[in-house]
């Protein structure tokens, strides 16, 4: 397992008839952000179920710190859920508390640490208002703070992003950077790429239940063929000639870039040259590499569904 | 075990600070004093017109007793009425007035001594109690309650023929006595209670009296007889010129009277401790019965709750759910025990304070759990007992996945454990019998029929039969529970029937 915290190999998830989860394997690597992207319904979920030992693989095998997932283990994790529940009528404070006792600190140890997590995440002031009283964000940062208040080595947040506003969103990041600094690996699951983009060292990606792409931002833009951008008022068709290229695809309804599609090495550089031999007028050559979203929709096609940049 | 300790008590605390619970907790006891205050007799009333009623026969072969003994019961009325009005004039009556106006009634209702032969001959004299009461009235405050007389504590009934004839009077009375036949009374048949033999050598002292009865713990009857026997003998040898010496002798002459249970080894009909032990096992499961719906049904709402808000994810990525299962089962326990304390407390307050003449029930309560094993035991039994039924429950708030599909599941579900509930009351009246015995190894069965079983005195054997079969029952449900709950956490949208609820059972989905 060398350094791997977690590792999947060939899981099937199975609920009767509909098959969850295909065959997944990956592995998420000490003390670093694992993301697991995929459109809703792609199987992310039911992965982290099985990892935390809600529910076990149809097939497959599941090992957290070298064994199966349960009670052994249960205690080095914190499990941010995507549908937030928390006891509305505790208190901030109580929660935190119950929670981390829960995971195993002991009375003064988690009072302690739902004191100083609530300050640091801002919450000090709210502490002892019951949680129907707070707003959805302030609820949130609750939840994620009974998820690491027993200072667990993994960490996995489903959909930790979704319900909150921007500023939150930023404060949330930071929060799980942090983690990560401290030697804490955080698996987290999101179709919101921008948040994986900046948080995550490694991706899985998952559609239709299926591992699509594992591996860094790097080995996600070499996965897939790469495409200069150009703007001009000319027809560029001409450039489906030029060497290296294996299409060109014109601008799309509402958009004004043609995107040229290299072959695996091709040098945008002939792309430029051909446009000057035709006496192309060119506003935009852009040969920046591949957003994740543009990895993830080539890799999703059609299912990319409802991902968001 | 600390994590069942931590969502047990989360869950007692929630429910119990909760204003639906407490309201739950306190109606009870505002019901019995609502129910104890509505007579409007008082307490001293009450104490005099208590008890019971007593039929008994004489076979009186020296021919000169019953007499003596049907004027003692005359007198007997006309003390107890005395009592009472003499309680009722203190409370009600102007004494200045009275004291005033008719001193020699004033003597006698608020002076004087009610139990002596004085105040009786007194009153006797007046035409009795109505007749005393009649002459009180005028000097009664305004709206005071009304008087009520009370009632005759002891009937003398002719013995039965076949009795009454028999050779082995014994043997033709234990019939009667057990409550398997019935006596005419003056108003219809009744339970003859007592048969008092007194054999011609009563008089001169060379045989004693003989009073046949099922239950030999309660004497009051005897020992009322007692009183004009000894009478009567003490008038009989002084009419007869005995020496002196002789007429004290008989004092405690009836002390001689022998008493007999003529089915000493099979506890009758009338027993006291049968009496008691039926009672109470019906009070403790009426108790049991509202304690178990009332805390069951607050768990696994609450149950429901937490699937459909997604708390019960969070939960079980803290602890497995058989510790869930265990910690809601906890909780239910601890609120039962909450409510059963203190409506058992308020109980016994009620009747020491309301229902005085009634204390015998909670003195034979104390007598038969007077050790801490005991105890113990029962309490144990009814926390398996407890736990045994609320896992089905906590099953059907395991299988549903809204309010409405719990209430679907548990009204049926309900109605299948009543007999868990009902068999252990027909233990009740036999302990110690085959089907006792059997329900005691019976999965479901065990722990209700052994709490029953701990009033009285069980094998030890059975003891640890029914604790094992019980622990194993438990287990083997929460760990069922827990299967049901995976199975149904991941189905949040969809709704379960009541078959579907079973089939979960027997063979929970796939997770």
């Amino acid at each position: 397992m060398g350094d791997a915290v977690l590792e999947l190999s060939g899981v099937t998830k199975r609920y009767g008839d509909f098959l969850a989860v295909d065959r997944v394997t990956f592995t998420a690597p000490k003390g670093k952000i694992l993301g697991l992207l995929g459109p809703n319904g792609a199987g992310k979920t039911s992965t982290l179920r099985m990892i935390l030992g809600i529910t076990p693989p149809t097939d497959g095998k599941v090992e957290v710190f070298g064994r199966p997932p349960g009670r052994s283990v249960q205690r080095r994790i914190g499990y941010l859920p995507e549908e937030r529940g928390l006891y509305r009528r505790m208190t901030a404070f109580d929660t935190v508390v119950y929670f981390a006792k829960l995971k195993g600190l002991w009375g003064g140890k988690a009072r302690q640490r739902a004191h100083d997590l609530l300050e640091e995440l801002g919450l000090g002031h709210v502490k002892d208002r019951k949680i129907e009283a707070l707003s959805k964000g302030m609820a949130q940062k609750v939840q994620l703070i009974t998820a690491i208040a027993h200072e667990p080595e993994l960490v996995i947040l489903d959909e930790p992003f979704s319900g909150l506003d921007p500023i939150n969103q930023n404060e949330l990041e930071a929060a799980i950077r942090r983690l990560a600094d401290g030697g804490t690996t955080v698996l987290f699951s999101t179709h919101t790429m921008s948040h994986a983009e900046r948080l995550c060292d490694r991706f899985v990606i998952l559609v239709k239940g299926r591992k699509a792409f594992d591996g860094t931002l790097n080995e996600a833009r070499a996965a897939i063929p790469r495409t200069v951008k150009l703007e001009s008022p000319n027809d560029l068709s001409f450039l489906r000639g030029v060497k290296g290229v294996t299409n060109v695809v014109p601008p799309a309804e509402g958009s004004t870039h043609w995107d040229i599609i290299l072959a695996p090495g091709a040098d945008p550089q002939a792309v430029l040259a051909a446009c000057f031999e035709h006496n192309v007028k060119l506003t935009l050559f852009d040969t920046s590499p591949p957003t994740l979203h543009e990895v993830f929709v080539t890799l999703a096609g059609g299912d990319a569904g409802d991902a968001e940049p | 075990m600390r994590q069942v300790w931590l969502i047990a008590w989360r869950g007692f605390v929630q429910h119990a600070t909760s204003r639906a619970f407490l309201f739950g907790l306190l109606l009870l006891p505002v019901y019995m004093l609502i129910g104890g205050i509505l007579p409007t007799a008082s307490t001293s009333q009450l104490a005099a017109l208590g008890g019971p009623i007593r039929h008994f026969a004489v076979i009186d072969k020296t021919g000169v007793m019953i007499p003596a003994i049907d004027a003692a019961l005359d007198r007997d009325i006309t003390a107890r009425g005395l009592l009472s009005l003499t309680a009722y004039a203190e409370e009600n009556a102007d004494e200045d007035r009275l004291r005033k106006e008719n001193p020699d009634l004033a003597r006698l209702l608020l002076d004087g001594d009610i139990d002596s032969t004085r105040s009786i001959d007194e009153v006797e004299a007046k035409g009795g109690i109505i007749q005393t009461f009649v002459e009180l009235r005028p000097y009664l405050k305004p709206n005071a309650p009304q008087f009520h007389e009370p009632h005759r504590r002891f009937f003398r009934i002719e013995p039965p023929a076949d009795v009454a004839t028999a050779d082995n009077v014994v043997e033709a009375a234990s019939p009667y006595l057990k409550a398997e036949k019935l006596v005419g009374g003056d108003f219809g048949p009744v339970q003859l209670w007592a048969v008092l033999i007194i054999p011609k050598g009563f008089i001169d002292g060379s045989e004693g009296a003989e009073y046949l009865t099922d239950d030999t713990d309660r004497i009051g009857l005897r020992e009322f007889l007692r009183v004009p026997l000894d009478n009567e003998l003490k008038r009989i040898r002084a009419g007869a010129y005995v020496p002196k010496e002789a007429i004290e002798g008989v004092v405690g002459a009836a002390g001689t009277i022998k008493t007999t249970d003529p089915d000493p080894e099979t506890l009758g009909a009338l027993s006291n401790i049968k009496q008691f032990t039926v009672i109470s096992a019906i009070a403790v499961y009426l108790l049991l019965f509202m304690a178990v719906f009332m805390t069951a049904n607050m768990v696994v709402m609450a149950l429901v709750e937490e699937k459909s808000n997604r708390v019960a994810e969070l939960l079980l990525s803290c602890v497995r759910a058989e510790t869930l299962m265990a910690g809601k089962l906890f909780t239910g326990l601890l609120l039962a025990i909450l409510l059963v304390g203190v409506w058992m407390i308020s109980a016994v307050v009620s009747i020491d304070v309301l229902f005085p003449t009634a204390r015998i029930i909670v003195d034979t309560l104390i007598e038969n759990v007077s050790t801490m094993e005991k105890a113990a035991q029962i309490f144990i039994f009814f926390a398996l007992a407890y736990l045994t039924i609320a896992t089905f429950f906590l099953a059907a708030g395991s299988a549903a996945t809204s309010i409405t599909d719990a209430q679907a599941i548990v009204a049926p579900a309900t109605m299948i454990t009543l007999p868990i509930f009902m068999l252990p009351i027909a233990v009740a009246y036999d302990p110690a019998g085959l089907v006792a015995r059997v329900a005691s190894y019976l999965p479901f069965f065990a722990p209700f029929t052994m709490m029953v079983r701990s009033l009285s005195a069980p094998d030890g054997i059975d003891i640890l039969g029914a604790l094992v079969v019980s622990l194993l029952t438990l287990w083997w449900m929460v760990r069922l529970v827990a299967r049901v709950f995976r199975s149904n956490l991941l189905r949040p949208d969809s709704s379960i029937s009541f078959i579907a609820f079973l089939r979960d059972l027997w063979r929970p989905r796939q997770t």
